[in-house]
């Protein structure tokens, strides 16, 4: 296959689709706070006709513990007060707890909210509860995009909730404890179709097996790694953070890739896959494009990982 | 903690600003004329409602790519280069190593 530099800029055309996920959060966060909970819920309940949600981890959720039984003990209106604090991103001291939590925290906050609703425990959506006519149109765009976009834009809407960290200074970050690397005998391999670099093979190994010390000496000290839809988070320390936080339990399932000799010695490589995220499990494949440039150590300087907005983008690259 | 591969010079640090500034004006400029273009075209609501997606998605990507505070601008500039709004001559005066990094990435798919 002819394959060069110029070709590769082509294979994931930004399209329309692509784009979608931006301009739905967009949308939703213009929506009041009722509206927003609401449509969070019956999303949560509409998704779950066709997915299983996994429990989150009791490790994970010792940190939103004191909260949840903060809020148990509240009156129904002082337990949907707290709620609309969240969404309205109001300083309160709840908001302010909320903020410091990594993203896995703040979902599993949410998912046990969604249990206490359903026993009763916390003030549910009223069953009578009608969203505005622009609630449901998002709700119904969000119907409309691929499974992983879906998840994408649900996660989006609750980790950007709580009061503006940029606003409290410092703060200690609260994350949930990180699980230890899978044993060596436990760990599987991958193996991708027109790629064999070791670099490329580990990288995708260590997080499978949640080996972040090995995976992130895997990067140049000045490295940076671009999850979909965020700026670049460069560094190893601040990589490694991520890799802590946000990466634990994922299953990446690479496929194919092509390799292309850069400038300067470097070297670009695009992986197209599916990723699984503990908290959907087998059931939702996230479509995805690792694109890393390896330095001439082979070392990563740079991988950007897209959310594609269908499994056929995946097929683009091996035409 | 900071390598000494994140450290730019005083001068180092005005070309990636100025440089920017141009991207900046480029970009805005750019984007008012294509969207009163686009703005000609519409024909029925839906084109409409495209524009306005196409709109927030261009709002979120400038308000974010342009930021001043960052200290270590390789990936912003190689972002702006890929994207058209700077050539590689506009940051003349930053080092080989630096300038290699920037084009290896804007090359990058």
């Amino acid at each position: 296959m002819p394959f060069t530099i110029d070709t590769a800029r082509n294979i994931f055309p930004s399209t329309l689709a692509a784009d979608a996920v931006p301009a739905t959060i967009a949308r939703f966060q213009q929506l009041s706070a009722e509206d927003q909970l609401a449509l969070i819920w019956f999303a949560y309940l509409e998704m779950g006709k066709t997915i299983t949600i996994a429990a989150p981890g009791a490790a994970s959720m010792q940190f939103a513990e004191r909260t949840l039984q903060e809020m148990i003990a509240m009156t129904p209106l002082q337990q949907s007060q707290v709620m609309c604090d969240l969404a309205n991103r109001t300083d309160t001291p709840i908001s302010r707890t909320y903020a410091s939590w990594s993203a896995n925290v703040k979902l599993g906050f949410w998912y046990e909210l969604g249990k206490l609703m359903e026993q009763g425990r916390i003030a549910p959506i009223p069953e009578s509860y009608k969203v505005s006519a622009n609630a449901n149109a998002v709700l119904n765009t969000i119907i409309g995009l691929e499974g992983g976009q879906q998840i994408t834009v649900l996660r989006n809407a609750v980790v950007d909730m709580g009061f503006d960290t940029s606003q409290i200074g410092n703060f200690e970050r609260i994350s949930e404890p990180v699980t230890p690397p899978k044993d060596i005998g436990q760990r599987t391999q991958v193996k991708i179709e027109g790629i064999d670099n070791t670099t490329i093979n580990n990288y995708m190994n260590n997080l499978n097996a949640n080996d972040f010390d090995a995976l992130i000496e895997l990067f140049t000290p000045d490295g940076a790694l671009q999850p979909p839809f965020r700026k670049p988070i460069i560094g190893k320390e601040a990589v490694l953070r991520f890799f802590r936080e946000e990466c634990q339990n994922l299953k990446l399932i690479p496929e194919r890739g092509v390799s292309e000799s850069a400038e300067e010695g470097f070297t670009q490589i695009k992986v197209t896959g599916k990723c699984q995220t503990p908290w959907f499990g087998g059931n939702v494949g996230m479509n995805i494009a690792w694109r890393f440039l390896l330095n001439p150590e082979n070392k990563i300087f740079f991988v950007a990982i897209d959310l594609l907005a269908s499994p056929k983008e995946l097929l683009n690259l091996v035409r | 903690m900071q390598s000494k591969m994140f450290e730019w010079s005083i001068e180092e640090q005005e070309i990636a600003r100025q440089a920017l500034v141009q991207a900046y004006t480029r970009e805005t400029e750019a984007l008012m004329a294509e969207i009163r273009e686009k703005a000609t075209q519409i024909t029925e609501i839906s084109d409409i409602w495209d524009l306005h997606d196409y709109l927030s998605t261009k709002r979120y990507d400038i308000d974010g790519k342009y930021d001043e505070r960052d200290l270590t601008p390789v990936f912003a500039l190689a972002k702006l280069i890929k994207e058209g709004w700077l050539v590689l001559n506009d940051l003349t005066g930053l080092t080989a190593e630096k300038k290699a990094k920037i084009s290896a990435l804007a090359k990058m798919g």
